[in-house]
């Protein structure tokens, strides 16, 4: 940790919302995306993100000095989404959000087909793939904020591939 | 990085996007208005439970026999003599400022046709309505939480606010279940499960708390689960003073096992049969199952009685059950969950999230929906907007 990033959580845990607000600024953009590809849904994923602000503002004391500031927020968001609670009301894509997935070699059929599976996939499969393969964070960091071991982190993402499309392998496995 | 992962991260890719400058600024006042802490009356509140509890252990250990139920929090109470642990203070009416500025979840419970409590992330009051939501009286809650507490309410008296903090595989790790006699005017601290309490109760600290549902005074549930094993029910028939467990079974066509549990999504009485509903996943097709479970025995066990069709499913009577849906493909079962048929039912909202929906009795119902709260008369046919508490 950085000596001024080790004075922003100083001021912090003093009470200061803007160098809270400042501390969480670099990590609000991955905890944001995360809570999307999770929810799926933009002002869920606002409600996520600043609830998940302030209960981490609320634990800061338990924040390690020497620990990192974005796999730590970033499991509290992800516990939050986990939470929040899922029907079928998400089950209806619109016309025009289907259109929305670049790449000119992309398939009609198979890109809704992987939104649908996305979509009825399990929250912590969800969350796997959406730490490794959306935000591109390491394993290390993955392992983190799943709160398990490396070896149990690439094992998440795997089951997490298969559940998602039989036959998914990671390329490290291939 | 093979086809089908880039595949992939097109695709999570497109469900994302980044914060809007609005939310950013949002977020921006919503720290400004300064550190969210627990109420500081929770660690008078909690030094008052340690003294006691010393005090406790002296006088009653000697005199207490082998117990067949265990107590979750010893000491967590303190009814013998006479002391209120914490006495947060009462507001009533009329509507106090500021108004509720986050209302984008709310916590029901719907004791009865009449009677309507809601609550409210981060914020430590709670709502009383006597009139169907016509009107709101504002009441106090024990802690200021982020999260929403669970509460569960018998009338309009006695009720049972659970909070927890969160860890890294459950957001219910730590807990405690608070309880009130006078209608949140006060509260007093009935349990407490957290790593010094570790095995209180036989409840171990990581696995999820709640839901809760308080059927009395003095008889009321909790669930505890986690992603590997089967559910646990607590029981009380005396308060919290003392708690038995059952387990909840595996239904015939699931099988629980490491990721693939039971969550219990709420417990409800109808005379003396209780029923409880759970949803899990597989790891084959169908991956989500929703299923009712029966108990006639007070909780003393649990029985698999049938399947049903998703996720919100709701218990109006001990026959007719609903599940609100999509306008159009709201749907309805008039026998106990066995045929299910679409209905006319005209509740809809905005946001793409499934809604609490609680009745109070067999017409009167109430629902969530973004930033505001709806009402049925007629069994969840029709719904209309009631005042919102707090606005």
């Amino acid at each position: 940790m950085s000596e001024e990033t080790a004075g922003l959580v100083q001021r912090a845990r003093a009470g200061d919302g803007v160098a809270f607000a400042e501390l969480l600024s670099p990590v609000l953009d991955p905890a944001f995306r995360l809570a999307m590809t999770m929810l799926d849904d933009r002002t869920a994923a606002e409600d996520a993100v600043q609830e998940a602000s302030l209960k981490a503002w609320r634990k800061l004391d338990r924040f390690r000095d020497n620990a990192e500031l974005r796999p730590w927020f970033l499991a509290i968001v992800a516990n939050g989404c986990r939470t929040v609670r899922r029907g079928r009301w998400r089950s209806v894509i619109p016309l025009a959000e289907i259109a929305r997935l670049p790449g000119p070699a992309d398939n009609l059929a198979e890109r809704m087909d992987l939104e649908t599976a996305l979509d009825r996939l399990p929250r912590h499969h969800l969350l796997a793939l959406s730490l490794y393969y959306h935000l591109d964070l390491p394993i290390e960091e993955v392992a983190r904020v799943l709160g398990c071991g490396e070896g149990a982190a690439r094992q998440r993402i795997h089951r997490a591939l298969v559940a998602l499309r039989p036959g998914m392998v990671m390329e490290t496995e291939t | 990085m093979t086809d089908g992962e880039q595949e992939l991260r097109r695709a999570l890719d497109s469900r994302s996007g980044a914060p809007s400058p609005d939310f950013r600024a949002r977020l921006r006042a919503a720290l400004a208005d300064g550190r969210p802490r627990p109420d500081p009356t929770l660690a008078i509140a909690l030094i008052v439970i340690l003294v006691l509890t010393a005090a406790s252990i002296v006088v009653i250990v000697p005199l207490r026999g082998t117990r067949t139920h265990v107590a979750m929090a010893s000491g967590a109470r303190n009814t013998a003599t006479g002391t209120r642990l914490v006495s947060p203070p009462a507001i009533t009416s009329p509507m106090p400022s500021p108004p509720i500025i986050l209302p984008t979840a709310a916590y029901l419970s719907a004791p009865s046709a009449n009677v309507l409590w809601a609550a409210f992330p981060g914020e430590a009051r709670i709502f009383l309505s006597t009139d169907q939501g016509t009107s709101w009286s504002e009441r106090s809650l024990p802690e200021r939480a982020p999260l929403t507490p669970q509460v569960s309410f018998a009338d309009g008296l006695n009720g049972w606010a659970l909070y927890g903090d969160p860890a890294s595989e459950c957001m219910w790790a730590d807990a405690r279940l608070w309880r009130t006699s006078d209608g949140a005017v006060t509260w007093e601290l009935v349990s407490q499960v957290d790593s010094t309490h570790e095995k209180a109760g036989g409840i171990r600290f990581e696995r999820c708390k709640g839901p809760i549902y308080l059927t009395d005074a003095n008889h009321g549930f909790v669930v505890a689960e986690d992603r590997c094993c089967r559910p646990s029910v607590y029981r009380t028939a005396d308060a919290g003073q003392t708690w038995a467990t059952s387990t909840l079974p595996d239904p015939p066509d699931f099988t629980t096992h490491a990721d693939f549990s039971l969550q219990v999504d709420w417990i409800k009485q109808f005379g003396a049969t209780l029923y409880l509903k759970a949803h899990g996943e597989q790891p084959v097709e169908p991956l989500f199952r929703h299923y009712i479970f029966r108990s006639t025995d007070a909780g003393a066990s649990w029985e698999w009685l049938t399947k049903v069709p998703a996720l919100d499913t709701v218990m109006v009577t001990e026959t007719r059950w609903i599940e609100l849906d999509l306008p159009g493909q709201s749907m309805e079962s008039v026998d106990g969950g066995q045929q299910w048929h679409t209905f006319q039912c005209d509740y809809a909202q905005a946001a793409p999230i499934a809604p609490q929906v609680v009745f109070g009795d067999p017409s009167v119902g109430y629902a969530t929906a973004r930033g505001e709260i709806q009402r049925t008369l007629d069994g969840g046919r029709h719904w209309a907007d009631i005042k919102t508490p707090g606005t």
